[in-house]
C-alpha cells in the first residue's frame, strides 16, 4: 500500500512559521466551515468518522468530544504533546512542521465543546516545537483566528503553551493535569474521568496532537471522505515512526490496514541486507513481534489478537544481529526509572522486573525467572492505577514468548550487547 | 531524590533577583499553576535551581517549601546541583542503542569520565570523573528517548540537538558551546 500525505501534506512544504503559507495550502478552511455549520454538525461528523485517539488508548474521539460538549460548567481543551514513548517522534514532527494545524484543530475543539481555555502541554525537550507553537498562536491571535472573537463567531478561545520538564508519566492525562496545576506529576484515580472533572476540576477534552490534526481533515472531507482511508474499525491514516535497523528511518503516513511488511518496505527494509529478528511495535509500552508477523495488517483490530498494539505508532526494527535482551533490559530500566512510585504493584514490580531481566540479559537466568516475570506482569497489569504499570510488562513478556528459555549468546544474550550495531558477535 | 538539607541555604543576591525577575513576568498574583513555568524560567536564568532560590520562590508564592521542593525534584530536567560544565544529554534508549549509542557512551566515558546516570540505574558520581579540584568541562548523563529516533544516535550538547552523534560531533559542538552551561 502506498505512502499517503494527508496529515503530512504541509510538512516540509509550507513555511511552518508563516500563517500565509498555511492558508495558501488549505489552512483555516476547516475553521471557516465549523463557524458556518456549528458544533452539532462537527460532533456528528466526528462520530461518524470513527476517528480513534492516537495517544495510545484508541478511545473514540467523537464520543469524548460529545461528553465534554454536554458537560456542565466551564470546559477546557488540552492538547497532549508530551510525547515521550521511546521510539516515538510523530507529534514533534507535526508541531515543528505544521504548528498551525495543531492550533486550528484546537480552535475547532474549543468552538465545538464551548471551551474558552486551551492548553498545549509540550514535552520539555521539544524546544523548537514549543517555540513554533507560540509563534503560530501569536499570528493566529493577530489575525483574529484566536482570542476574544474567533473568526467573527463572537466566541472566545485562547491557547497557552506549557512546557513539561522531563517525566514520561506526565503524558498520562491526569498526571498532566497535576503537572499543569503545579503539583507533582502523579496520576489521579479514575473516575472521575477528565470529561467530568479534569484540569482544575473542570470538564476537559484531552486529545493527542495527531488525533487533533485529523479533525480538520474530517471537517473538510466529511466522515465519508475520511473513511476512504483505513479499515472499517480503524479509519483514516496513521503516522508510524520507523527506527532502528532499517535503511531509511523516518516518519511514514499510511492508511490503516497497511501490513507491517509493507511499512518496513517503505522504510527501505532491514538494513544491510540482513534478516529481521523482531519489531518492537508501540514503543516501551508495546510488544515484540517476530518475522512471522510481517503480513499482519496494522490496525487496532488486527494487532489485538496477537497481543500487539498500535500504541504511539513506534515501530522499532531489530535485525538478526541485534541483542534482543539488551533491548529488553533497556525497556525494563525505562519503566523502573519512570514509575512515579505512587502505587505498590508498579513501584515494586518494575524494580523486581528490572532485577530479573538483568539476570536474563547477563546469562544468569534462574529456572523460575520466566514464571516470576509472568506473575509480576500479571500483578502490575491488574493492580496498577495507571497505564504505565499496566503496560510495563508487555514488552518483556512478549520477548520471552519470542525467545522462550534463558537467553544465550546465540539468541541474543549479553555477549552481543556490546557489539557495534550490525556487528555479528 | 536529593534530600533537603538542614538548615536551608539562604538565597544569594543573584538567586533572589532571578526569582523576582521570573515572578515579574508572570504578573500580579502568582498562582500555583505558574510554578512549572517559573521553575523553568529560574533554571534558564541560573543554569540550575539553587535551594536558596527555591526557598525564596516558595516565600513569594506563599507555598510551603516542601511543596516547591517536591515539584522541583519530580522532574528530570530540573537540576538541583550546579552544573559542572556544559550540559550534555546522550540518548541511550532503544532506537539509539540499535544505532550505536552503547559505543558512543563508551567513547564519551573515556573522554569525559563517568556520566551522572549510567546503565543499570546506578548513579555515577561525576566528581570522581576528573577529581573535585579540576571539574570536567562537561556535565553529562544518559537519558531516555529524546524523540528524534530517525536520526539515532541522538545527543543534546549545550542546548544544541545533534543527530547521528559521534564523540567527534559532540566534541565539536561542545567546543562551540564553550565551558558555560
Ligand atoms: C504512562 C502514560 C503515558 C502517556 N503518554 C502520552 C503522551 O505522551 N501523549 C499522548 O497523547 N497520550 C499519552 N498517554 C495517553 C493519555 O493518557 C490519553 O489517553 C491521551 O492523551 C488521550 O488522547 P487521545 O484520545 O487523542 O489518544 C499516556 C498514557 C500513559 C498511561
Ligand atoms: S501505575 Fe506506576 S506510574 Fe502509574 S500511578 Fe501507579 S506507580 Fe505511578
Ligand atoms: S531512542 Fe534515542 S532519540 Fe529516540
Amino acid at each position: 500500500m502506498p505512502e499517503v500525505r494527508r496529515l503530512l501534506a504541509r510538512a516540509g512544504v509550507a513555511d511552518p512559521e508563516s500563517l500565509e503559507a498555511y492558508r495558501s495550502l488549505g489552512g483555516y478552511a476547516a475553521l471557516a466551515r465549523v463557524a458556518e455549520r456549528g458544533p452539532a454538525w462537527v460532533l456528528s461528523e466526528l462520530e461518524a468518522s470513527g476517528l480513534l485517539g492516537r495517544g495510545g488508548a484508541a478511545f473514540p474521539a467523537g464520543r469524548k468530544w460529545r461528553a465534554v460538549a454536554e458537560a456542565a460548567g466551564r470546559r477546557r481543551v488540552v492538547c497532549n504533546a508530551d510525547e515521550s514513548e521511546p521510539g516515538t517522534f510523530k507529534d514533534r514532527v507535526l508541531m515543528e512542521q505544521d504548528p498551525f494545524a495543531v492550533v486550528e484543530a484546537m480552535t475547532i475543539a474549543g468552538l465545538t465543546v464551548a471551551a474558552e481555555d486551551g492548553l498545549v502541554y509540550v514535552r520539555g525537550e521539544y524546544r523548537l516545537a514549543a517555540a513554533r507553537l507560540r509563534r503560530a498562536i501569536d499570528q493566529a491571535e493577530r489575525a483574529g483566528l484566536l482570542g476574544a472573537d474567533v473568526a467573527g463567531t463572537g466566541r472566545a478561545f485562547w491557547i497557552r503553551v506549557v512546557r513539561g520538564a522531563g517525566a514520561y508519566i506526565c503524558g498520562e492525562e491526569t498526571a498532566l493535569f497535576n503537572s499543569v496545576e503545579g503539583r507533582r506529576g502523579e496520576p489521579r484515580n479514575k473516575p472521575p474521568f477528565p470529561t467530568q472533572a479534569g484540569l482544575f476540576g473542570d470538564p476537559t477534552l484531552v486529545n493527542n496532537v495527531e488525533t487533533l490534526c485529523n479533525v480538520p481533515i474530517v471537517v473538510l472531507e466529511g466522515a465519508s471522505g475520511f473513511r476512504r482511508y483505513g479499515t472499517d474499525r480503524s479509519t483514516g491514516t496513521k503516522l508510524f515512526c520507523v527506527s532502528g535497523h532499517v535503511e531509511r528511518p523516518g516518519l511514514y503516513e499510511v492508511p490503516f490496514g497497511t501490513t507491517l511488511g509493507e511499512l518496513l518496505a517503505l522504510a527501505g527494509g532491514v538494513w544491510r541486507g540482513r534478516r529481521l529478528q523482531a519489531v518492537l511495535c508501540g514503543g516501551a509500552a508495546g510488544t515484540f513481534l517476530g518475522p512471522d508477523r510481517l503480513d499482519l495488517p496494522l490496525t487496532f483490530e488486527g494487532l489485538q489478537p496477537v497481543g500487539g498494539t498500535v500504541g504511539s505508532g513506534a515501530v522499532i526494527v531489530l535485525d538478526e544481529t541485534a541483542s534482543l535482551w539488551d533491548i529488553v533490559l533497556r525497556v525494563a530500566r525505562f519503566f523502573q526509572e519512570e514509575s512515579c512510585g505512587q502505587c505498590v504493584p508498579c513501584r515494586v514490580g518494575t524494580q523486581r522486573q528490572l532485577e530479573i531481566v538483568t539476570r536474563l540479559a547477563s546469562g544468569r537466568a534462574r529456572p523460575e525467572d520466566p514464571q516470576l516475570l509472568a506473575d509480576i506482569g500479571a500483578a502490575m497489569t491488574d493492580a496498577s492505577i495507571c497505564g504505565l504499570g499496566q503496560t510495563a510488562a508487555g514488552a518483556v513478556l512478549s520477548a520471552l514468548a519470542l525467545r522462550p528459555g534463558a537467553p544465550s549468546s546465540s539468541n541474543g544474550g549479553a555477549s552481543a550487547a556490546h557489539g557495534r550495531p550490525g556487528e555479528v558477535v | 531524590m536529593p534530600i533537603e538539607p538542614n538548615p536551608p541555604a539562604p538565597a544569594s543576591e543573584r538567586e533572589r533577583e532571578a526569582v523576582d525577575r521570573a515572578l515579574a513576568r508572570v504578573g500580579a498574583e502568582p498562582r500555583r499553576s505558574d510554578l512549572l513555568p517559573l521553575l523553568h524560567a529560574v533554571q534558564d536564568d541560573l543554569g540550575w535551581l539553587p535551594r536558596g532560590a527555591l526557598h525564596h520562590l516558595a516565600d513569594r508564592m506563599n507555598l510551603p517549601f516542601p511543596d516547591v521542593w517536591g515539584v522541583a525534584t519530580f522532574y528530570a530536567l530540573f537540576r538541583l546541583d550546579p552544573p559542572r560544565g556544559t550540559i550534555l544529554h546522550v540518548c541511550d534508549d532503544v532506537s539509539c542503542r540499535l544505532r550505536g549509542a552503547d559505543v558512543l557512551v563508551r567513547d564519551l566515558q573515556a573522554r569525559y569520565g563517568p556520566p551522572r546516570r549510567f546503565a543499570g540505574g546506578a548513579h555515577g558520581d561525576a566528581r570522581n570523573g576528573r577529581g573535585a579540584a579540576a571539574p570536567p568541562a562537561v556535565d553529562w548523563e544518559t537519558v531516555p528517548c529524546l524523540g528524534r529516533c530517525e536520526e539515532a544516535p541522538v545527543a543534546v550538547a549545550g542546548g544544541r540537538e545533534l543527530g547521528h552523534a559521534t564523540a567527534g560531533v559532540i566534541a565539536a559542538a561542545l567546543g562551540q558551546a564553550g565551558g558555560d552551561a
